[in-house]
C-alpha cells in the first residue's frame, strides 16, 4: 500500500516539477498558463496523498479551475504574443540557480527542525471535510448565505455594466467609453 | 446549535430586501419597453417599506441570532430604520430621474436594495466575518451604482477610482481583522473585548503590540468608507462623477453604516485601549473638519463642494468618537453589552442624532442637485443655480433649508446636531477640539451661504431648460425636509427615545 503511495508520489511530484520548469521555459504565455494548470493538478494529487482531501478539491476548484480560467481569459483578451527570444540578464543566469538551491535548503532545514520524522510519518490530516462542513454550516451559516448575496450583486453589476445600451440618451452623454464596455467594466 | 425561527426573524429586513432585489432582477429581465424600470421602482418601494416595517418590528426581538453572529440591539434597530427609510426615499427620488435621464434600467433599484442588505448586516453584525461580508456587499453595489451613467466618462471614471481605492481600503480592513484575530483568538466582537480585557488585567502586553497596529489598519479601512481625512482624497472625484442621487445615497446611508462598525469595533472590542485610539480620533477629526471645509471654499461645482462638506461633516462626528474614547462607558460590563448598553456612554447619542440629521439634509441637498442638473447632469455648477429663486422657488427654498441645516443654523436639525456634539466635547473637557469645530463651522458658513446668495441675488445665466415636474421626487424631498425641520424644532421625541 505504501509502495503505491510512493509510486504515485514520484509520478505526480515529477509531473509538478516538470510542469513548473516548462512554465518558466515556455515563451508563449498560453503554454505557460497550461503548464501551470498541470502543476496545480499534480499538487492536488499530492495533497490527496497526504490525506488532505478538502485542500485537494479546493486546489482543483479554485486554482486549477477558477484562477487559471481567469489567466487564460486575460491572455486571450490581451492577445499576448510569444516573447521574442532574447538574452537573459547576466545576473539572473549567475544567481538564479544558486538562489533556488539556497531557498530549497532553507525550506528543508525549517521542516526538518520543526517536525520530527515520527510526526511526519503519523500524517495527521488537519482538515476533514466533515469538520469543515460543520464549521461552515453551523457557526458560519449566515456569512455563507450572505456571501451568495455578494455574488449576486457582482453578477448583476457585471451584466448591467457590460450590457449593450437600448436607448441612446442625449446631453453630455457621449456614446464613447467603448473600451470600458469591452473590458467588462 | 440548530437555527430557529427567531434567528430568521432577527434578519427579516435583510431577507425581505434580498427577495425583492432578486424579484426586480427577474421582472426586469422579462419587462419590455415603457414598463421597464416602472415596475422595478414600485417593487423597490414596496420592498423597502416592508423591510422598514420588519426593521421596526425588531424592537420586539432583541438579542443575538445565528450563534452570536447577529446582535439585535438598540443601535442596530435604530440604524436599520434610518437606512431603510433612506432607501425608500431614494427610491422615490429616483423614479422619475431614471426615466428623464435616459437610463430606465430597473437594476438600479435591485442594487440599491442589495446595498441595503449589506448595510443591514454591517449595523447588526457582532462578528467581523459577517461585518466584512456586509461591507463588501454594500461597497460592490455602490461601485456599480456609481457607474450607472455608463456613457458619461466622468461616471465611469468615478466608479473605477472608487473600485480601486475601495478595494485597497477593504484590504486594510481585512488585515486589521487578521491581526485582531491573531491577538485575541476570535472574530466575535464581545469575545475580542473579553480576551483583550483579560490580557490587560493580566498585564500581558507582549501581544499588545499587535493591537495598536490592528486598530490603525481597521481605522484606515473604515476611515476610507466614511471619507475621514487623511483618507478623503477619493471623495470629490467620486461624488462628482457618480449620479447625484447615488452620491446622496452613498454619502449618507453607507457612511452611517460604516460609522456603526467603527463604533462597534472600537467601543465593544477595543474598549480597553481607548487611551490609545483617542488620539487617532482626535487627529482624524481635526484633519477632516479643516481639510474638508478649506477644500470646499474653492469649489464651483456644487457636487464637489458637497463632497468636501461631507468630509467635514465626518470630522464633526469623529469629535464625538473622541468624546467616547475619553469616557468609556462605565455601565457596560465586559463582554455583556446589554441591549441598550451601547447607548449608555456620552457622545453615542450625539452620533446617532447627528447621523440622522445628516442623512436627511445631505440626501435632500443631493436630491435638489439631481433635479436642477436635469438630463445628463449638465447643470451642476454654482452659476447654474443663479436665479433659481425666481426660476423655481420651491426647489430654491428646499435647497436653502438643506444648506442652512448643513451649516447648523437654529431651527434646523443641523443646529441641534452640532450643538450636541460640541456640548459633549465641552463636557469631556476637550476644549481644543470643540474650538476647532466651532471655527470650522464659521468657515463653512462662507460656502454654504454663497449658494443661497447665488440662488436669490444673481440673475440666471443663459437659457436653461425647464425642470420637469415629478410628484414622486417631491414626496421624497418633502420627507427629507420634514425630518430636518422636525428634528430642528421638536427634537424631544427622538432625544427621549435615544435616552432610553
Amino acid at each position: 500500500m505504501l509502495n503505491l503511495q510512493l509510486i504515485l508520489f514520484l509520478i505526480f511530484g515529477a509531473l509538478a516539477v516538470a510542469g513548473g520548469i516548462n512554465m518558466l521555459r515556455s515563451r508563449s504565455p498560453i503554454y505557460g498558463a497550461l503548464s501551470l494548470i498541470l502543476v496545480m493538478g499534480a499538487l492536488a494529487v499530492l495533497y490527496l496523498l497526504l490525506g488532505a482531501e478538502f485542500i485537494a478539491f479546493v486546489q482543483i476548484l479554485v486554482y486549477a479551475g477558477a484562477i487559471m480560467v481567469l489567466f487564460v481569459f486575460v491572455i486571450m483578451l490581451l492577445n499576448a504574443q510569444p516573447l521574442p527570444p532574447h538574452e537573459r540578464a547576466r545576473f539572473a543566469r549567475r544567481l538564479g540557480l544558486p538562489a533556488i538551491f539556497i531557498l530549497l535548503g532553507i525550506l528543508a532545514a525549517a521542516f526538518a527542525l520543526r517536525y520530527s520524522r515520527a510526526r511526519l510519518a503519523a500524517g495527521s490530516p488537519m482538515f476533514h471535510v466533515r469538520s469543515i462542513g460543520q464549521a461552515l454550516f453551523h457557526q458560519g451559516l449566515l456569512p455563507f448565505e450572505a456571501t451568495s448575496v455578494l455574488f449576486l450583486v457582482g453578477i448583476a453589476g457585471a451584466v448591467l455594466l457590460a450590457a449593450r445600451p437600448e436607448t441612446q440618451s442625449s446631453g453630455t452623454d457621449t456614446p464613447a467609453v467603448k473600451a470600458a464596455d469591452r473590458s467588462g467594466l | 446549535m440548530p437555527t430557529s425561527l427567531m434567528d430568521y426573524l432577527r434578519i427579516l429586513p435583510e431577507i425581505i430586501l434580498t427577495v425583492f432585489g432578486a424579484l426586480i432582477l427577474l421582472v426586469e429581465g422579462a419587462a419590455r419597453g415603457g414598463s421597464r424600470g416602472r415596475i422595478a421602482g414600485a417593487l423597490a418601494f414596496i420592498g423597502s417599506l416592508l423591510a422598514l416595517a420588519a426593521g421596526i418590528s425588531l424592537i420586539r426581538y432583541p438579542g443575538t441570532a445565528f450563534a452570536g453572529m447577529v446582535r439585535v440591539d438598540s443601535v442596530s434597530i435604530y440604524f436599520h430604520i434610518l437606512i431603510l427609510a433612506t432607501v425608500a426615499v431614494v427610491t422615490l427620488l429616483a423614479m422619475d430621474f431614471l426615466r428623464t435621464d435616459g437610463h430606465p434600467r430597473g437594476e438600479f433599484y435591485a442594487l440599491l436594495l442589495f446595498a441595503a442588505v449589506g448595510m443591514g448586516f454591517m449595523v447588526s453584525s457582532d462578528n467581523l466575518i459577517l461585518t466584512f461580508i456586509g461591507l463588501e456587499i454594500s461597497s460592490i453595489s455602490s461601485y456599480v451604482l456609481c457607474a450607472y451613467r455608463r456613457h458619461a466618462p466622468k461616471s465611469t471614471e468615478a466608479a473605477l477610482k472608487y473600485l480601486l481605492l475601495g478595494s485597497f481600503a477593504t484590504a486594510f480592513f481585512l488585515y486589521g481583522i487578521t491581526l485582531l484575530y491573531g491577538a485575541s483568538g476570535s472574530v466575535s466582537l464581545p469575545a475580542i473585548g473579553q480576551s483583550l480585557a483579560g490580557k490587560m488585567a493580566a498585564g500581558g502586553l507582549a501581544l499588545g503590540s499587535l493591537i495598536p497596529l490592528a486598530a490603525a489598519l481597521i481605522f484606515v479601512g473604515l476611515g476610507f468608507k466614511v471619507s475621514a481625512a487623511p483618507f478623503q482624497v477619493w471623495t470629490p472625484d467620486v461624488y462628482e462623477g457618480a449620479p447625484a442621487l447615488v452620491t446622496g445615497f452613498i454619502s449618507t446611508a453607507a457612511k452611517a453604516a460604516a460609522f456603526v462598525i467603527l463604533l462597534r469595533v472600537f467601543y465593544v472590542a477595543l474598549r480597553g485601549y481607548s487611551q490609545q485610539w483617542f488620539w487617532l480620533m482626535w487627529v482624524a477629526a481635526i484633519l477632516s473638519m479643516t481639510l474638508g471645509n478649506i477644500g470646499a471654499l474653492r469649489q464651483t461645482s456644487l457636487k464637489r463642494m458637497l463632497a468636501y462638506s461631507s468630509v467635514a461633516q465626518a470630522g464633526y462626528i469623529l469629535v464625538a468618537f473622541a468624546v467616547i474614547a475619553q469616557n468609556p462607558a462605565p455601565r457596560v460590563l465586559p463582554g455583556h453589552a446589554p441591549v441598550s448598553g451601547i447607548l449608555a456612554g456620552p457622545g453615542v447619542g450625539a452620533i446617532l442624532f447627528y447621523l440622522t440629521v445628516y442623512t436627511a439634509m445631505n440626501l435632500g441637498a443631493f436630491a435638489v442637485i439631481a433635479r436642477v442638473a436635469n438630463r445628463g447632469e449638465r447643470f451642476t455648477s454654482l452659476s447654474d443655480f443663479a436665479g433659481l429663486g425666481k426660476r423655481h422657488p420651491g426647489l430654491a427654498l428646499a435647497m436653502t433649508l438643506f444648506l442652512l441645516s448643513l451649516l447648523g443654523v437654529p431651527f434646523t436639525g443641523g443646529f441641534l446636531a452640532k450643538l450636541y456634539i460640541f456640548q459633549s466635547a465641552f463636557q469631556a473637557h476637550l476644549i481644543g477640539l470643540a474650538i476647532v469645530a466651532l471655527v470650522n463651522t464659521v468657515i463653512a458658513a462662507w460656502y454654504y451661504l454663497r449658494v443661497v446668495v447665488y440662488m436669490y441675488m444673481r440673475p440666471p445665466e443663459g437659457e436653461l431648460p425647464p425642470i420637469a415636474s415629478s410628484p414622486a421626487w417631491t414626496l421624497g424631498a418633502a420627507c427629507c425636509a420634514v425630518v430636518v425641520l422636525w428634528l430642528g424644532i421638536l427634537p424631544g421625541h427622538l432625544l427621549h427615545w435615544l435616552a432610553k
